[in-house]
């Protein structure tokens, strides 16, 4: 079978379950996306690994107690014992001297133990039905009914209308709890309801992906949404987006394979979103950083040169050849050959057999930097103590950074002075 | 440099990511005396003493002790970091602390002898501790932390003593007690620099002073730098201009230097 | 005997955890540790995959290789990529645990090597591979393995002791006098994994957590003397595995999940003694 028939057959409506079992994973990805992007913003990523591992008690007592498979007794004892354990490690955190990360690193293997106990017990105790326990260790992506996607749905629906309406006070206790406090925010209440929104999300999340793979849902898609945009807002639908993009594709990688599971391959596939993100992102993606860098040193060496070939044509030179920058000026033969092509193209400079002649708009540019070189020669001489003959090399370095806004305000300290440190003149 | 120099600076430069922290700072301190070192808030005052150290390492630039490269001489410098840097709830005593002023002579693999044993006593005397030293340290007050961490860098026995902040958040009592040490030690021939920011008492600690804002100010006798105009310069708000150049270097990844 | 086997190999467990514990709690790093014991399962798979068995050798080299990874990985998102660290620990071992869960459904139908090991080990199971030991001795073969990695911490933290502390509690300081800080990082994390990895087979992933953090948690609420904390911290390890046990055989459950509630209760009780009673005594004396 090609790849096109799988996918046509994937997609196929007749294809009950696998539409079921995709759009469910797809619809819990996105509202565990949407509630993560909060967990992301307070640093509190591992917080949702504890609630991972802490719902398994609460659903082996709910089962004990009842006796019955029922989804909505397994997501009460998740969703309680999963606060439990938020509580405790709040508590144990404000009342003894041990670190977050030992708290966090213990109340999630104490939980998990416990429900593990729980949970051989109820199978050695041969109860037919306790067949789908298992599920919350490792999830059941694949078998997920009819009845889980509508739960999943719900919970999307109510996260997504939940965070639509809190949006203000979520950011704003995301952002600083005390400043929050100030503007008189009910903090306590705020984080309640937030932490109630994740365990619900998580408790609901760990059939799908189970107890270890949980965290990822909630935190990998806010890591790369980050890194696409700094608007909250935005942050949250493409954590939304990343979340349901994830569980569909997930469900289909692992239904062409055999005996593929399925949280594992979301939690692939999400990850490989999120890297990508955090390689491609505009502005602060790890490639878009290199390319500022590169771009900056491009700046620097078009600014290098033109201020070169003004100072020439200051000292009275009428014609100036490359030659001229290379021997005086020291410029290297092949990187000047590169920035004078480059100057020419963006009609800073005219190259005329060897002649390199300033235009308009290059002497304009070249006077800027040369001004913006002096005003910090005379900014640092006189506010700190610094031998003469450093301020030029430290001016070399700066006056490519000065922005416009901070030569206004250098010029205005300075009170718009004429000449610099060594008497030459200031060109405006 | 001249013969009484114990630490020079030349052209240091300590970026943190892209950001400086101390940039192109230049100077040469007198010996056998108390210098202090001050400036605003996150003006690179710690980080100077730490790349002195070598805690931190330059970005660009190099420091000098005893003219001459720290490792050779690290033995003849104690340093007292900032109280706040540690931990101090941890399951340690006053004197687990203080010995460790002696790890570095002895070596962290030998046992510690009965002469440092002694040592270890005559210096929690010296920080009027010695009665603390079984007392775990999670039950000191600031003052008496202050206390335990002088009386290490008094156990290492050397001849220059670089301390961040000692005097931040102690007791007058101690403040007291710390000065008169202060006294002590420089009458015994020590170097003392200290990073501080009470300006009502820099004059009467500091014979020397370094002003700075993560470049350097000023830097002379404190008769010669505590003038109105160094201070404005300094705390002013006329250097906002060096933040918002800091600023720019970070966000915009740029080189400081080019060259 | 059995009984015997069993509490022997899980109390060796619980020593070497407590002994690396002891230092990632004072040291704020037991999350990292956490993250290690879920992200070395590809490297045990892949050695596994490759050498066709399950001899300890290759394993211990994949499983090596699989943390050293990891914490490179959760270095290049927060230094390069400057990922907040919370959530690169996060992204980092899911990431790997996922990899290491798909590899071994996709390979692994005849190794032995399930997800249900993969979380909560099958210490049960130690005895069936017994090998003499000096001649005389019978020892199950994970025991031995663990035995001498236990000999091995012993002597590096006795030997290490004074780097191991200075730089714990006072990197800075230690780095003043000359101390190669970044050389006792790396010799503790190396003690990390080896435990980890070692311990893992037996216990499964979440018992080495519980080991790492609790018996040095309780440990460290009894005492302020740190040679006491590593000590106390060893006892109250020895004492949960054997309680684990006999609450695990007397219950008929599972033997790691009852050693991990079993140190949580010892957790509650130590908790509930020395910071909620105490302080409130402080409180009245004031």
């Amino acid at each position: 079978m090609n790849v096109w028939e799988h996918i046509t057959t994937f997609f196929s409506v007749e294809n009950y379950t696998l539409f079921v079992v995709s759009i469910g994973s797809g619809i819990l990805c996105l509202a565990a996306g949407v509630v993560g992007t909060f967990t992301y913003l307070r640093k509190r990523a591992l917080i949702g690994d504890v609630i991972s591992h802490s719902v398994l008690p609460g659903v082996a007592i709910a089962f004990i107690l009842t006796g019955v498979k029922n989804p909505v007794y397994f997501l009460l004892g998740a969703i309680i014992s999963g606060l439990i354990s938020i509580w405790i490690v709040d508590y144990v955190q404000t009342k003894s001297k041990l670190k977050p990360d030992s708290i966090l690193a213990l109340t999630l293997s104490v939980f998990f133990g416990i429900g593990v106990v729980l949970l051989t017990k109820v199978q050695h105790s041969g109860n037919a039905a306790q067949s789908g326990l298992d599920s919350f260790l490792f999830g059941k992506a694949a078998s997920m009914s009819m009845l889980d996607v509508q739960l999943f749905s719900a919970i999307a629906i109510i996260n997504v209308i939940c965070i639509a309406l809190f949006l203000r006070s979520f950011s704003i206790i995301s952002f600083d709890e005390n400043y929050a406090k100030g503007l008189g925010f009910n903090v306590r209440l705020i984080k309640g309801f937030l932490a109630l929104l994740t365990v619900v999300t998580v408790a609901i999340g760990v059939q799908a992906v189970g107890v270890v793979l949980m965290a990822a849902l909630l935190i990998t898609p806010a890591s790369g949404a980050r890194f696409l945009t700094n608007s909250i807002r935005r942050m949250l639908i493409y954590s939304g987006i990343f979340g349901f993009a994830s569980g569909i594709i997930g469900v289909f990688i692992s239904y062409s394979g055999t005996g593929m599971p399925t949280g594992p391959w979301i939690v692939i596939v999400l990850s490989a979103f999120t890297l990508s993100a955090i390689l491609l992102g505009k502005q602060r993606g790890v490639f878009a950083r290199m390319k500022v860098r590169q771009n900056n040193h491009v700046k620097i060496n078009n600014e290098n040169v033109l201020k070169d070939i003004y100072k020439l044509a200051d000292k009275g030179l009428k014609t100036i050849t490359t030659k001229e920058l290379i021997d005086k000026e020291k410029h290297q033969p092949k990187k000047l050959k590169s920035t004078l092509a480059r100057l020419e193209k963006l009609d800073y400079v005219d190259l005329v057999r060897g002649m390199v002649i300033l235009s308009d708009k290059g002497r304009i540019a070249a006077r800027e930097v040369i001004r913006k070189h002096r005003l910090w020669e005379i900014y640092l001489s006189k506010y700190f103590q610094l031998d003469a003959d450093h301020l030029h090399d430290d001016a070399e370095g700066i006056e490519h950074i000065i922005t416009p806004e901070i030569e206004k305000y250098l010029i205005k300290l300075l009170e718009r002075p004429e000449t610099d440190p060594h008497q030459s003149e200031i060109p405006y | 440099m001249s013969a009484n120099t114990i630490i020079e600076a030349h052209n240091l430069t300590v970026l943190y990511g892209r950001k400086p922290a101390l940039w192109n700072v230049d100077f040469t301190l007198p010996e056998k005396e108390v210098i202090g070192i001050m400036g605003p808030n996150g003006s690179g005052k710690s980080t100077l003493l730490k790349s002195i150290m070598g805690v931190v390492q330059p970005t660009s630039g190099f420091t000098k002790v005893y003219d001459q490269e720290l490792d050779t001489v690290r033995d003849r410098v104690s340093y007292v970091p900032q109280r706040q840097d540690i931990d101090w709830d941890f399951p340690a005593s006053v004197w687990d602390v203080v010995s460790m002023g002696r790890f570095q002579k002895r070596g962290l693999f030998k046992k510690l002898t009965t002469e440092d044993k002694d040592i270890i006593s005559e210096s929690l005397e010296k920080a009027n501790m010695l009665g603390f030293a079984k007392r775990q340290i999670s039950q000191l007050s600031g003052g008496q932390q202050q206390r335990v961490f002088l009386a290490r860098a008094i156990a290492q026995q050397g001849d220059l003593f670089l301390m961040d902040e000692p005097f931040a958040g102690v007791d007058i009592a101690t403040e007291e007690m710390i000065v008169s040490l202060l006294k002590e030690m420089k009458d015994e021939g020590k170097t003392l620099v200290i990073v501080h920011h009470d300006l009502h008492t820099a004059q009467s600690y500091f014979d020397h002073l370094v002003l700075l804002n993560t470049r350097l100010v000023a830097c002379g006798p404190t008769k010669d730098v505590f003038t109105d105009k160094f201070l404005t310069d300094t705390y002013g708000g006329k250097l906002t201009t060096i933040a918002k150049i800091s600023q720019e270097l970070e966000n915009k990844e740029f080189p400081i230097r080019h060259k | 005997m059995n009984d015997f086997y069993i509490i022997l190999t899980a109390s060796l467990v619980a020593i070497n955890c407590a002994l690396m514990g002891s230092f990632l709690v004072m040291r704020k790093m037991v999350m990292i540790g956490d993250a290690i014991s879920h992200a070395v399962l590809p490297g045990i798979f892949i050695a596994y995959y490759i050498s066709g068995s399950t001899a300890s050798l290759p394993i211990l080299i994949g499983a090596a290789f699989s943390g050293i990874l990891a914490t490179l990985l959760i270095e290049w998102f927060t230094k390069k990529a400057r990922l907040q660290s919370d959530a690169a620990i996060g992204v980092s071992y899911t990431l790997l645990f996922a990899i290491g869960i798909v590899l071994i459904s996709k390979f692994g139908a005849n190794a032995d090597l399930d997800q249900q090991c993969v979380l909560y080990g099958e210490i049960e199971y130690v005895i069936l591979w017994l090998k003499p030991v000096f001649g005389a001795f019978m020892l199950p073969q994970q025991t031995i393995i663990l035995l001498a990695v236990c000999i091995l911490l012993v002597v590096a933290v006795i030997i290490g002791y004074k780097g191991l502390f200075i730089t714990t509690f006072d990197p800075n300081f230690a780095l003043s006098t000359g101390i190669a800080v970044g050389f006792w990082h790396y010799f503790l994390m190396s003690g990390v994994s080896l435990t980890t990895v070692v311990s893992f087979e037996s216990v499964g992933a979440i018992l080495v957590i519980a080991f790492l953090s609790g018996p040095p948690a309780i440990a460290y609420l009894l005492t302020e003397d740190f040679k006491k904390m590593l000590l106390l911290a060893c006892i109250v390890g020895i004492f949960c595995s054997a309680t684990g046990y006999y609450a695990a055989k007397w219950l008929d459950v599972s033997i790691a999940g009852s050693i991990s509630t079993v140190i949580g209760i010892a957790f509650t009780l130590v908790f509930i003694f020395t910071s909620v009673i105490k302080r409130k005594a402080v409180v009245i004396s004031t």
